[in-house]
């Protein structure tokens, strides 16, 4: 770098400003790093909350001046500098310099990419005509609610949280929704047969219509959207339609500047890539998952927040905290959806609890009866129980767990290990 | 504005402002107060705001809701004056309110 570049380098660069480069910001300072940062983002908004973008933004209940996820001056206090509205073209790592979109260069010591995931399309004719959206920013949350504003009838395609999220909201609106989904079922990438079934009544007692194993030929509309047809030759008449489908890692940086990217660019627990300098954390990585002992992709607030931390100790050389149960939430209507851990296959499913908007609680279990995974609605004590469970993995008795009237403290089967290993921790 | 005082497992104080109407978990974001996660934002979806009013204090932010009872009833030595930080607003009366944080979020 010259000279006249000197002012622009930074101790530590965190590209991407959504919840993984916010918390990061956060992280380092707690963790003592006494060194400049500045925040990249390419949205102008200082970074905010993304979750009430298909609920409470939606329906009004919040607005958005209400969502910074850390107030403006959090950032001067933190010593910060933010760089909104900017996007990075190229990193050169040899000289440790991002070129910018606009033909500035930063230079980094420390570099963080947080650059988060984009909404897969669908390759089909008129997916551009004004009136089929997608949800990942606040620019879209923006259309989208306009075009609820509309009314009429929303059809979603793509039946997991996003989608599910945004027909509760719509019917909340009152709009007409028709969910059209590829799978045989609603949820089916994240969801236990039991939960997809249940939140799919939920939905229908809702008014929400479902067109399962069904996959969409085209948008139809001169101007603007009149139509979604279906590879079945169904034609749903709409006003609106939300593409759901899913997201991919924004790696395209990190791959031009030769990182190791798989479905994301590869990261270690340390949340290091394969350049000891380069960091990458929240939606873009592919990290270790010791469940399924492999790699992938965790799309949620906590695991921004977890890589972030770990980013942040990994910098600083401090201990890292042992990993974390991961878990998710949504809320429809007046359903608190929760997950906590990640399954392989081969799992027992119990249930616990019927109907909803009752308390139920659905566990996946290992051939010992300890608890791998929970996914729970309306249950916040078997929720937190859960979380707490599959880090110390503990076994537990299915015939209790399917008992509501006991407690879910109790349902721990006390093995002579556990109780050895509750002595040595008391 | 009211202060709010954090003690850490180790002792350490800190002391943050923060608007009436805001949370315990608002004010120590807003301060990056080490040993409160917030993860969910003040959902009441997570318990990484879990914080313990001191005795002097409990009268003023009286004690846990239900809800709050369900998200941290798990833990086997839960302390009578547990809360979450989220669901503690603050209002004038609680000008210097002290709260100690858990040995961790979990």
């Amino acid at each position: 770098m010259t000279d006249r570049d000197a002012a622009n380098r930074y101790d530590c660069v965190i590209v991407g400003a959504g919840h993984a480069g916010s918390a990061c910001v956060g992280a380092l300072r707690q963790a003592g790093f006494a060194g400049t940062i500045a925040l990249i983002g390419d949205e102008l908004d200082i970074p905010y909350h993304r979750p009430p973008l298909s609920k409470a933004l939606l329906t009004g209940e919040r607005a958005h001046d209400d969502l910074a996820l850390r107030p403006a001056e959090f950032y001067e206090k933190q010593n910060v500098t933010l760089m909104l509205g900017v996007r990075v073209d190229n990193i050169d790592r040899p000289a440790k310099v991002l070129h910018l979109t606009d033909g500035s260069r930063v230079g980094f010591g420390d570099l963080v990419l947080a650059t988060g995931s984009s909404n897969r399309s669908i390759p089909v004719k008129g997916v551009d005509l004004p009136g089929v959206l997608s949800l990942r920013g606040m620019e879209d949350a923006r259309a989208l609610k306009t075009a609820l504003e509309k009314g009429g009838t929303m059809i979603i395609v793509g039946a997991g949280y996003i989608g599910l999220e945004v027909a509760a909201s719509a019917r909340k609106l009152g709009l007409n929704v028709v969910v059209v989904e590829r799978e045989d079922r609603v949820l089916k990438r994240v969801g236990s047969v039991p939960v997809s079934e249940k939140i799919q009544a939920y939905h229908e007692g809702q008014g929400v219509r479902f067109l399962l194993n069904a996959e969409v030929a085209g948008f139809e509309g001169e101007s603007e959207l009149k139509a979604v047809v279906l590879k079945d030759g169904t034609h749903l008449a709409a006003e609106s339609a939300l593409i759901g489908i899913g997201a991919v890692a924004n790696q395209q940086i990190a791959e031009r500047a030769g990182l190791k990217c798989g479905n994301g660019i590869i990261v270690d627990d340390d949340t290091r890539t394969d350049d000891p300098h380069i960091y990458a954390i929240g939606d873009c990585t592919m990290r270790p998952l010791a469940a399924l002992g492999s790699h992938g992709r965790l799309e949620s607030v906590h695991n921004a927040n977890e890589q972030a931390k770990r980013a942040a100790a990994a910098i600083c050389d401090k201990p890292q905290r042992p990993v974390e149960v991961t878990w998710n939430w949504s809320d429809q209507y007046d359903l608190r959806i929760q997950s906590a851990g990640i399954a392989g296959d081969g799992l027992n499913i119990v249930v616990r609890g019927d109907k909803l908007p009752d308390p139920v609680a659905v566990f996946r279990l290992d051939a010992n009866d300890v608890i791998i995974m929970a996914e729970t609605i309306n249950a916040p004590a078997e929720f937190n129980f859960s979380r707490d469970a599959i880090g110390k993995g503990l076994k537990l008795d299915p015939a209790k767990l399917r008992d509501r009237t006991v407690p879910i403290r109790e349902c721990i089967v006390q093995s002579e290990q556990q109780t050895e290993d509750n002595l040595c921790r008391a | 504005m009211p202060r709010v005082i954090f003690i850490d497992t180790d002792g350490t104080e800190t002391e943050v402002q923060a608007d009436v109407g805001k949370s315990v978990m608002e004010a120590a974001v807003e301060n990056n107060v080490p040993g409160i996660d917030a993860d969910c934002g003040g959902m009441c979806a997570c318990a990484t705001c879990h914080i313990i009013v001191e005795e002097a204090w409990f009268p003023v932010t009286g004690p846990r809701t239900d809800n709050e009872e369900a998200m941290l009833g798990f833990l086997p030595d839960l302390n009578e004056r547990a809360r979450l930080g989220c669901q503690i607003k603050l209002n004038e009366e609680m000008d210097g309110l002290t709260v100690r944080l858990p040995i961790g979020q979990f």
